[in-house]
């Protein structure tokens, strides 16, 4: 299993860390457009946002005028949950639906190396993925705030709302793994993990939208995040946290189960 | 259905796709140092029964074993494949993907250096990504990963598919070799002479399910020979009468050709004895001739 988790590991750290310095990278703009704003001339400005971009960002205009409600943004930000799920989508993908359509997998499967470790050592890049795109979102924060002298900020409540940020791309990843598991085409499996996500991301959106469409919130994994509260309330709620792992954990295991089954015609 | 020299075992094996055909009551078995030739042409369930014999398929009836053990227990280290329609890791370089290989294996890889020299492989051709790699030098690369740790048993899939006439004939001086070495070998094959030239025993498979499974040299003496006969004169011939049970193929002039089983090879030399020839060839059938004897019948019963 060693020596498929180095292989899989060595293809994807190159593209990893392209996203990983996107991430970065970006939340510098992020800081630098709060940096430059002029709060006080702002606030009527943010105060007539209309609803709809409010629920975009996950806060009110007042928690958008403070630094600590500003930045949280950046695990909002449309085009920062595009660069937060695009990779694992994309691995889970062409990890094994991927070099089954490309026909790889048959030189793995000839060799003593279960499918079940596989299938093992795709998740666990997965989960390394998480942890390091989340582990720079945060980290970056922490450094574009200390070299521009931004605060006083708490950067605990980021430290949660980036660890279930983690627990989500692993969620995510888990989805479209056991799509990936069950398909012979990456295509197919990546616009599974797109369209969950996708999904999940618009029924939350319309749950903060409109009072009459809350109860979409209980089918969205992205409400169960809710980073903005996250960074308000100062921690995460467990039981939110413990729903998007559950959905990692079962995804994944299910993925274990239904490519270890199934038939590979390579 | 075990015997304790066979490698492969095949009993009954049947997979389908849905609607579409797959194998059909597959039941063969390859014994210890052997080289057994799985011949049929594209779709007849070649692919299929490899694929259930490496566990990739579980067949909805009958069983295999492979090295003793039920395929998806197998012990795979003592296995070496050539995949059909070969694909590589096109973005490894050949010598990682060597090495990633052997690593998979867990056994060292003793035959790599010998292979690659044989294959003609240069060092700069291993260190550049395969994706730059020719048709001909992915096909040796599939073979030298399947024989770098020196398996038990290989199975192949169309292994020279892609290789030049020159690579062709080092492959087949190695299955010679790997013969010698008592090492059994599965090769499956639509180029009749490839099959014909290196292996032992064959096994025909037409539309899913096996015709034949036989020595070559035993389905040879059950298939007719084919005689022409060269008589001095038109009028020679023309007198000439094929015996009874011997098929008339073709008359030109003084040219008689004709098909004659094995049972009645005195009866025909005795009647072309009483006439004046100017030549007689008498062929062996061919592999080629046998398969495609085997296709006709069955496309007659039909």
């Amino acid at each position: 299993m060693r020596a498929d988790l180095r292989r899989r590991l060595r293809f994807a750290v190159r593209t990893l860390a392209v996203y990983t310095v996107a991430i970065v990278l970006f939340e510098y703009l992020l800081v630098l457009v709060f940096d430059t704003l002029d709060v006080e001339r702002l606030q009527p400005i943010f105060e007539s946002l209309p609803r709809a971009l409010q629920a975009m960002l996950g806060a009110d205009a007042e928690r958008l005028l403070s630094a600590q409600g500003f930045l949280g943004i950046i695990f909002t930000h449309p085009v920062m949950l595009v660069l937060f799920v695009a990779f694992p989508i994309a691995f889970a993908a062409g990890a094994l639906a991927g070099e089954v359509e490309r026909r790889t997998i048959a030189l793995v499967l000839v060799r003593p190396i279960t499918r079940v470790r596989i299938v093992a050592s795709a998740a666990l890049i997965l989960i390394l993925a998480g942890a390091v795109l989340f582990a720079a979102a945060w980290g970056g924060m922490a450094l574009w705030t200390r070299l521009r002298g931004l605060g006083p900020i708490d950067l605990a409540p980021y430290g949660w709302a980036a660890a279930a940020g983690a627990a989500l791309c692993w969620s995510i990843g888990g989805i479209t793994l056991l799509a990936s598991a069950a398909s012979s085409e990456s295509g197919r499996a990546a616009g599974i993990g797109t369209g969950f996500a996708l999904a999940s991301y618009v029924a939350n959106y319309l749950a903060n939208l409109q009072p009459d469409w809350g109860w979409l919130a209980r089918y969205s994994i992205f409400a169960y995040w809710d980073p903005q509260g996250v960074i308000r309330r100062g921690t995460v709620i467990a039981s939110d946290v413990g729903v998007i792992l559950a959905i990692a954990m079962i995804s994944m295991f299910l993925a274990v189960i239904v490519f270890d089954r199934r038939d590979i015609a390579v | 259905m075990r015997s304790p020299e066979a490698v492969i075992e095949a009993a009954g094996l049947t997979k389908s796709y849905g609607r579409r055909r797959g194998i059909e009551n597959v039941t063969f078995s390859v014994p210890r140092g052997e080289i057994f030739g799985f011949l049929g042409p594209n779709g007849a369930g070649k692919t299929t029964t490899i694929r259930v014999l490496l566990g990739f398929m579980r067949p909805q009836k009958g069983g295999a074993r492979v090295l003793g053990q039920p395929p998806r227990q197998t012990d795979r280290s003592r296995l070496g494949v050539v995949p059909g329609e070969l694909s590589l890791f096109e973005h490894m370089t050949g010598a990682y993907l060597l090495d990633y290989l052997e690593s998979l294996t867990g056994r060292p890889a003793i035959r790599r250096g010998a292979l690659i020299e044989r294959f003609a492989l240069s060092p700069a051709d291993l260190r550049r990504p395969i994706r730059h790699y020719s048709r001909g030098m992915k096909q040796k690369l599939g073979i030298i990963q399947a024989l770098q740790h020196d398996p038990e048993l290989l199975v192949m899939d169309e292994p020279t598919e892609g290789l030049d006439p020159l690579m062709q004939q080092e492959f087949y001086g190695l299955l010679g070799e790997l013969r010698a070495q008592g090492r059994t070998v599965f090769v499956s094959s639509h180029i009749l002479y490839e099959v014909e030239r290196t292996c032992d025993r064959v096994a025909i498979i037409r539309e899913g399910r096996l015709v034949a499974t036989e020595r070559i040299d035993d389905l040879r003496r059950r298939l007719a020979r084919r005689v022409e006969a060269h008589f001095a004169s038109a009028a020679e011939a023309a007198a000439f009468a094929p015996p009874p049970g011997v098929t008339e193929e073709d008359r030109q002039g003084s040219h008689v050709s004709m098909r004659v089983p094995l049972e009645h090879v005195n009866v025909v030399v005795r009647a072309l004895a009483e006439r004046t020839l100017t030549d007689v060839v008498w062929e062996r059938p061919s592999l080629e001739d046998i398969f495609l004897a085997y296709y006709r019948e069955t496309a007659d019963a039909r």
